[in-house]
């Protein structure tokens, strides 16, 4: 039996006054330690899954399990202990006056002791590099520096799941990429199993697994570069493609005789060497 | 309206343990009808920046002209209200400030709260919405009934109701997928050229800032580092990635293509079909030594 940290089975939700279902009959799984990315246009339903998942909103039919845990109004409060959230705008989720408390917020309201929940959370302020401004109010940081802390929030609670509704759609790419490698470096040291709902190219690219959602429905699931040969199908449904297939689309059009769509640009530059050096 | 930056200095919470300067020997100008990116990584003063640009803040030393209006230190915020009224700043999310019953309200409040009889705000209520690619009939629905994409809309035709001439756009496209942030970057465009405004954007994506704006400024560690057109600020890829800032993908590949094949394109390509051309060149020059 694998080790299956989120399983879920043919959910269905819908929104009140809404005539069309938000999600509809979706099922996957999610193992121990992986990272998945859940990609989609806006509207396809991602956002929900990621609520759903959290028991934020409850679906209509299907079941949710978490470490084999049916999630429903009993489990809840423990399944939440387990699983991290990290929102897209920062601004929805702050509490506290200073940053520290922010982060300390989670903590205090799980009951940790105080010695090891300052611990935490200056080790937490540390991983997302914020310890300048670990005394200042949260509301005077910028939309990036937000989401950082934020995701400090979620890592001092050492939560077994982290699910990351677009939680780095604010910060700059090399921000992004630090904070995306903070918690890479966590599910590779403590097991976490990531979820992360996202539009930047680069992090499917590195998931394990991508689910591409549409309309409500699972699209298509795989490994990231079988995701992306599916190029233009995937553009239609509004979502984008690595600059190098697109470059290599445009080449072959101008009459480059290319074998294929290439995932990255090192690649695509080294066919267009190959077709070079034959002339 | 020309904008212009001289010596500004901003410092947050003067006088407190908690003083941080985030803006210093600012002096940069933007002219009328252009539109100008401001780029730089998070935290290099960027929002600071722009909220001086209708005196939400105020510099705390230096000063900064828009069109005939100061602003310093010294003046007080109650004289900068015809200065709201001329830039308009789309903020990031700026769907958070919809307060109204409905869509035609929300998108009055503005012109009204300015003396506009309320017969005129509701006939620019229903232009500014075609303008921004919306549907008459989402007028009367309360703004919360529509999706993410349509209420980012509505509150841009709530900006763009006080006829603002000059347009700030805060990390427009946050949270929209490509296809919604393609829509709003073209709709931008768009008014920009039809209504002729001085538009300023500032944005993560390099792709935007090299596609539609004249010049670039590149802010870092709360000063301008560069300013200069696409071409000109691109030509120098190193300089931004030094400061953490990434390029359009275009150079980068660019950058692997001169490389692998020990050559240097003169002129930095900042579209697909630029990087096409050289490519085409480059194949066809080796034809021609052949030959």
């Amino acid at each position: 039996m694998r080790d299956v940290a989120v399983s879920v089975e043919n959910i269905s939700f819908k929104y009140p006054n809404e005539t069309n279902y938000a999600v509809k009959n979706v099922s996957f799984y999610v193992q121990r330690g992986e990272w998945l990315a859940i990609v989609g246009h806006n509207g396809s339903g991602k956002s929900t899954i990621a609520k759903l998942l959290n028991g934020l909103l409850r679906q209509e039919s299907g079941s949710i399990k978490i470490f084999g845990t049916e999630l429903n109004e009993t489990t809840i409060w423990e399944i939440r202990k387990r699983v991290g959230m990290v929102f897209q705008n920062p601004d929805n989720q702050f509490v506290g006056t200073t940053v520290q408390d922010d982060v300390a917020f989670g903590l205090e309201n799980n009951g940790i002791p105080r010695d090891e929940m300052v611990e935490r959370v200056n080790e937490a302020i540390r991983l997302v590099k914020m310890e300048e401004f670990s005394e200042q109010e949260p509301h005077h940081l910028s939309g990036g520096q937000k989401q950082r802390v934020a995701i400090a929030g979620i890592i001092a609670l050492q939560p077994d799941i982290i699910i990351l509704d677009e939680a780095t759609s604010m910060l700059d790419p090399k921000g992004r990429n630090e904070v995306l490698e903070t918690v890479r470096d966590l599910k590779k040291k403590q097991k976490i199993t990531v979820i992360s709902i996202t539009h930047d190219l680069e992090e499917v690219v590195k998931a394990d697994r991508v689910i591409v959602m549409n309309k409500g429905e699972v699209l298509t699931e795989g490994a990231p570069e079988e995701i992306f040969l599916l190029g233009e199908q995937l553009e239609k449904i509004g979502l984008d493609l690595p600059f190098a297939i697109k470059l290599s689309n445009h080449l072959k059009r101008a009459g480059f005789p290319l074998t294929m769509d290439h995932l990255t640009a090192e690649g695509l530059v080294d066919e267009l060497w190959t077709l070079y050096s034959k002339m | 309206m020309d904008i212009i930056f001289k010596d500004v200095e901003h410092r947050y919470h003067t006088n407190t343990p908690f003083e941080r300067r985030a803006l210093y020997n600012v002096n940069v100008s933007i002219a009328s009808g252009s539109y100008v990116a401001i780029i730089g990584h998070t935290g290099s003063g960027k929002s600071t920046l722009l909220q001086h640009l209708n005196g939400l803040l105020q510099p705390t030393d230096g000063t900064v002209h828009v069109g005939d209006q100061i602003i310093t230190n010294a003046k007080k915020s109650k004289h900068l209200k015809p200065l709201r009224k001329k830039v308009g700043i789309v903020f990031q999310f700026p769907e958070h400030q919809l307060f109204e019953e409905t869509v035609e309200k929300d998108i009055c409040f503005g012109p009204m709260n300015f003396g506009i009889p309320e017969e005129q705000a509701k006939k620019m209520a229903r232009e500014l919405l075609s303008l921004v690619g919306l549907p008459e009939e989402v007028l009367t629905k309360s703004p919360f009934e529509l999706s993410g994409g349509q209420m980012r809309r509505v509150a841009i035709a709530g900006v763009l109701a006080m006829e603002p001439e000059v347009i700030v756009l805060d990390e427009p496209t946050a949270g929209l997928d490509p296809r919604g942030r393609k829509e709003i970057m073209e709709m931008f465009y768009r008014l920009h050229q039809e209504k002729q405004l001085t538009t300023i954007l500032v944005t993560h994506s390099m792709e935007d800032a090299a596609r539609y704006a004249d010049e670039i400024i590149v802010m870092h560690r709360g000063t301008v580092l560069k300013k200069g057109t696409p071409k000109e600020i691109f030509r120098e890829p190193n300089t931004l990635l030094e400061i953490g800032l990434d390029v359009p993908e275009t150079i980068l590949f660019q950058k692997k293509l001169e490389e692998k094949f020990g050559i240097t394109i003169t002129s930095p390509c900042l579209t697909v079909e630029e990087i096409v051309e050289e490519t085409k060149k480059l194949f066809a020059k080796v034809k021609k030594d052949d030959e």
